[in-house]
């Protein structure tokens, strides 16, 4: 594609991907940059894309990169460690949680997991309850390994902070 | 906390048009929008649709220019890194040919065949040599593992 030929292209769908941005990102100068960062990254595949695709494609980008803005931002102030080894500790024999699910709490725990809302549910029951591993995890619900490996840091925070809650109660 | 996902995993159709109307969500549960909206087609394809409807906003600026600006400069950054490495090379060996490097200091071509025959048959001596020495020390090794095995046998006996 010719450089004038996606300049209209971006005119074209530039509204579109900014509102995306800004529905995500609600400050109007980080949503400009990201559309932006969007219509860059979408250059090098547009010629794939069928026309009739267009839209969902570039909306789709648009959230990628919403989300990776988010994250970051996010991260930065909840600080939520991503290292698997040490989501792993959860279910090893030593872990404090480990030991409180194999005494009289373990029904309140088992309940507190089967509680949680989507998007933790699934990736909790898969992974306290039914042991199994990230990557199992990841395809059975079609879900990007990193996502899941994000869920369950948010999982076991959520999890951690309603044990403290009953602990102190 | 609204229901953003229904229990099949998917977005509900509440949180699409809460995203689309612009109601208020809280930065977590932007994230896990966004989250999903990245590998989720089907969510994808409905909020895309969805969005044909809505009013849409216009940035502050045209963002074509800065784009295409951008899309320029890396292809400028590509092509300096994909060929920088060749134009070095060919200019090392433009130099190397003007200083004489690759004239190895020989203008007659009966001396340069007589060199190259004289290291042919010294390559040719060195290599009988090596082999004389690796069959020498493989007959030893042959002989001294028989003479254990003999050993060995006559230790059963």
């Amino acid at each position: 594609m010719t450089n004038e030929k996606f300049k209209s292209l971006v005119e074209q769908y530039e509204r579109l991907v900014f509102t995306v941005c800004h529905q995500l990102v609600p400050d109007y100068h980080e949503a400009q940059n990201l559309t932006q960062d969007t219509f860059v990254a979408a250059y090098a595949h547009i010629d794939t894309v069928r026309e009739e695709n267009l839209r969902a494609w570039l909306a789709r980008i648009a959230t990628n990169k919403a989300k990776d803005y988010l994250k970051s931002a996010y991260n930065r102030r909840v600080s939520l460690s991503e290292d698997i080894s040490e989501l792993d500790i959860i279910r090893t024999e030593e872990s404090p949680e480990r030991l409180y699910l194999s005494g009289e709490s373990a029904d309140y725990i088992r309940q507190t997991i089967l509680d949680l809302k989507e998007p933790y549910h699934k990736v909790s029951v898969l992974f306290f309850l039914e042991e199994k591993t990230v990557e199992e995890i990841s395809e059975l619900l079609s879900r990007p390994k990193k996502t899941v490996q994000t869920q369950l840091y948010r999982a076991r925070s959520m999890l951690q902070n309603q044990l403290k809650e009953e602990v102190q109660v | 906390m609204n229901d953003l996902f229904s229990k099949d995993g998917h977005l509900t159709d509440e949180a699409l048009h809460m995203l689309v109307g612009g109601n208020p969500l809280t930065e977590l549960e932007r994230l896990e929008l966004s989250e999903h909206l990245a590998f989720c087609d089907v969510c994808v394809a409905k909020y895309a649709d969805l969005l044909e409807d809505c009013l849409l906003l216009s940035p502050a600026e045209p963002v074509a220019p800065s784009v295409i600006k951008r899309i320029q400069a890396r292809a400028r950054r590509m092509f300096a890194n994909k060929y920088a490495t060749a134009i070095a090379a060919a200019c090392f060996a433009i130099v190397f040919w003007n200083i004489g490097v690759f004239d190895f200091g020989i203008t007659d071509n009966s001396k340069l065949l007589s060199r190259l025959s004289n290291e042919a048959s010294s390559f040719s001596q060195k290599t009988e040599q090596i082999s004389a020495h690796l069959s020498e020390a493989l007959d030893q090794f042959m002989n001294r593992f028989t003479i254990e095995r003999g050993i060995n046998h006559n230790e059963k006996k």
